[in-house]
């Protein structure tokens, strides 16, 4: 089943529009900015179909259903139509229109409009809904109800499946979420049709049973006790159904509550707040350490003072040294000790001989004093190595404490611009809204909690009263037997009875194999697509089909994973209760990459492009999500391309829906 | 007309009870899933019923062959 094409006549923003779906491919994507109409497209769909928008934001609420300019245009007393038509082509060629409309007056009022309700209509905005068929060689038929009809196509309590909001996605896995899809996958894989047959054929039974009215005091004492817990199960079960009724009143109401904080951007100041705490505590601890790394650095310049002032006579010493004859030829003490003793070492009497006198002390007058001192300046050449060494470490030390100090502040001054960064941003969120949400919320879980914990208490009850029922019953049938006038009763009870053994083990059997096919299919999905692969274990979907993604090690991951993961164990799960569901329908997606950032986008489109192959799938995308990179992974699917372009008029912005151009 | 889901026949076909009763079975969910089809909610018993269920309860007398 595809969408051929959809047309508004004066929807919302839409005054005079038809998008035209047909062709061979089977994904359209029809890109607009924000508030341009793209949730209108959607909301049409469900509309015309269900008579009711599915993605209305709270605030658009009150706003006339009816397009503004040809509200503005209108005088007092004059009427016009808001209509919507879809229309779909089956696989076997024959198509089917859906047309949904209602009339509105222009009047003169606050208000300035006037909703005409028809009397014949069966919703409660007052409009009307047609369904036309048009089969080979058969022409155009209007077939009744058109509701009727529908179901078979797309029915309305699996909607949520078929046209949905991606950016919310992730709100299938919040809390309460598990009962819903529960009850979805039940409608959807007929067990409640089973449940409401097994309910249909029990009330038989007992409305038999109670048929006999003569009995003997056996007989009567039994029925008297049936009849007693059947009263029971029965205000007990009426009981159950209105807290079953509260709990989902209570269960939307949250749900609401945790949309309006999503918008409220209750995520992203929970995110910065923690961000902001985790900087905060690194910036203590670099504050700190760069305190210890200016103190470390400034005691080794202390320690190193005087090596560094007398840097330079240190050095001039050191060539003094290196530059002197040393170990010098002889030294000034052993000359003069020769000229005293009066004999060289050659033997030479000093006395005898004037001329090696003389020689002598020439060789006496060129050798310097510091000859004497050659050893002490082996030894200092020594210690002074050792002192430029240290020096040289000291430089290098200093040179490395200044690049650390350099490297620290840079991320102390850029972690503390993030912080004051996220300080901005959260200074605009409305910190005192979100507060009185969250006690909302608070108020509304404890409030589910309580009913939970009531209906468990009650279906304890129910249980137990069921088995004494079944009891009694039994031993009503046994006495009923044995009479030869409530033979044919017996007969029948008979019957009934092994009708609802069987139907239960049939319903029984369904819950169970319908539950393992979504988890392995959820699974399959998962795995084929997921980026990161190794980082998860298994999904897994429980009794009450609340989901769970297990890391390697076992551990619960749901509450933790990304934006992208959630998106992507989304979608597997849709396409596991689209494929068990059996319907063909088109799906429309609205903004599916809305709360998804960076690398895992295009992952996410990629995806996309190999989601339910063959189905007729409909992409509403902003601009930004909507990227030459993402266009380029969806073209070899692509049907048609759309941009939703704003007319400015005097009377008012018109969206027309024309051929996208890059 | 609304059909019921063919993994709930095979299984009614599969199961070991008496075949009047797996048509029984067959019918009643027909019933029931027409009449939420037709939005009327739940089915109330009337003279179809009656006649498909003593026509079983029949059907189950004779003597099997």
């Amino acid at each position: 089943m595809k969408i051929e094409f959809i047309k508004f006549k004066n929807y919302r923003q839409y005054r005079e529009e038809q998008i035209d779906f047909t062709g061979v491919n089977d994904v359209t994507v029809i890109e607009g900015a924000m508030d341009s109409g793209k949730s209108s497209i959607l909301n049409a769909i469900t509309w015309c179909l269900y008579g009711e928008e599915i993605q209305l934001d709270k605030e658009k609420e009150g706003y006339p259903i009816i397009n503004m300019i040809t509200l503005r245009k209108m005088k007092p007393g004059d009427s016009a139509r808001v209509e919507v038509e879809i229309r779909m082509k089956d696989n076997e060629g024959n198509q089917h229109i859906f047309i949904r409309y209602l009339d509105v007056r222009k009047e003169s009022g606050e208000k300035g409009y006037y909703i005409i309700k028809n009397p014949d209509s069966k919703y409660t905005d007052g409009s009307m809904f047609t369904y036309l068929k048009t089969e080979k060689g058969r022409g155009e038929i209007s077939l009744t109800p058109p509701e009727y009809f529908l179901e078979q196509i797309m029915p309305s309590n699996i909607k949520e499946y078929f046209f949905f909001d991606g950016d919310q996605l992730n709100l299938y896995f919040e809390r309460s979420s598990g009962e819903k899809i529960k009850n979805a996958v039940f409608d959807i894989s007929q067990i409640t049709l089973l449940a409401d047959v097994i309910d249909r054929l029990q009330d038989k039974k007992r409305e038999l049973l109670k048929s006999i009215k003569d009995g003997g005091s056996a007989y009567e004492d039994v029925k008297g006790l049936l009849s007693s817990y059947e009263k029971t199960s029965k205000e007990l079960k009426l009981s159950n159904k209105e807290l079953l009724h509260k709990k989902q009143v209570f269960g939307k109401a949250e749900r609401e509550v945790t949309q309006a904080l999503l918008k409220c951007g209750y995520t992203d100041i929970e995110s910065l707040e923690k961000e902001s705490e985790r900087l905060r505590i690194e910036i203590k601890a670099l504050g700190e350490e760069l305190v210890n790394l200016e103190k470390d650095k400034f005691d080794e310049l202390i320690k190193s003072a005087l090596p560094i002032i007398c840097y330079d006579r240190i050095l001039k010493t050191r060539n003094l040294i290196e530059n002197a004859d040393i170990p010098p030829p002889f030294k000034r003490d052993f000359i003069e000790r020769l000229l005293k003793d009066r004999f060289c070492v050659c033997g030479t009497n000093l006395k005898k001989d004037k001329s090696a006198e003389n020689e002598l002390r020439k060789v006496l007058d060129k050798t310097s004093e510091v000859t004497n001192m050659q050893s002490d300046f082996i030894e200092t050449k020594g210690e002074l190595r050792g002192i430029i060494d240290e020096l040289n470490t000291f430089i290098q030390n200093q040179t490395d404490y200044s690049k650390n100090i350099k490297k620290k502040s840079k991320e102390f001054d850029d972690k503390s611009k993030r912080v004051d960064e996220i300080k901005i941003k959260i200074g605009g969120i409305d910190k005192v809204k979100i507060q009185n949400l969250k006690n909302k919320q608070t108020e509304h879980l404890k409030e589910i909690e309580k009913l939970s914990t009531e209906i468990g208490e009650h279906t304890i009850k129910i249980a137990e009263a069921e088995t004494k029922i079944k009891q009694y019953e039994g031993e009503l049938e046994k006495v009923t037997k044995e009479k030869e006038k409530y033979k044919t009763i017996s007969e029948l009870v008979e019957l009934l009875t092994h009708s609802i053994e069987e139907a239960e083990r049939i319903r029984d059997g369904i819950i169970e194999e319908v539950r393992s096919k979504i988890t392995n299919e959820t699974k399959e999905q998962f795995f084929k697509i997921h980026w990161k692969k190794e980082s998860y274990k298994d999904v897994n979907i429980t009794d009450n089909y609340e989901i769970s993604l297990l890391d390697p090690k076992g551990w619960e991951t749901i509450g933790t994973i990304s934006k992208g993961t959630r998106q992507v164990l989304a979608f597997s799960f849709l396409a596991a209760l689209n494929s068990v569901s059996g319907f063909k329908a088109p799906i429309v997606i609205d903004t599916p990459l809305g709360r998804i950032s960076g690398e895992p986008k295009l992952n996410i489109v990629k995806y996309l492009c190999k989601f339910l192959p063959g189905r007729q799938i409909i992409i509403l995308m902003t601009d930004q999500e909507y990227t030459s990179e993402i266009r380029k992974e969806l073209l070899s699917r692509l049907n048609h391309e759309y941009k939703i372009k704003i007319d400015q008029t005097s009377y008012g912005n018109e969206a027309k829906v024309i051929k996208y151009e890059k | 007309m609304p059909k019921v889901n063919d993994v709930i026949l095979n299984r009614i076909d599969k199961s070991k009870v008496a075949d009047p009763i797996k048509y029984f079975l067959k019918e009643m969910l027909s019933m029931q899933l027409q009449s939420i089809s037709e939005g009327t909610g739940r089915w109330k018993f009337g003279k179809e019923f009656e006649n498909l269920l003593y026509e079983t309860a029949a059907k189950m007398r004779k003597p099997k062959k």
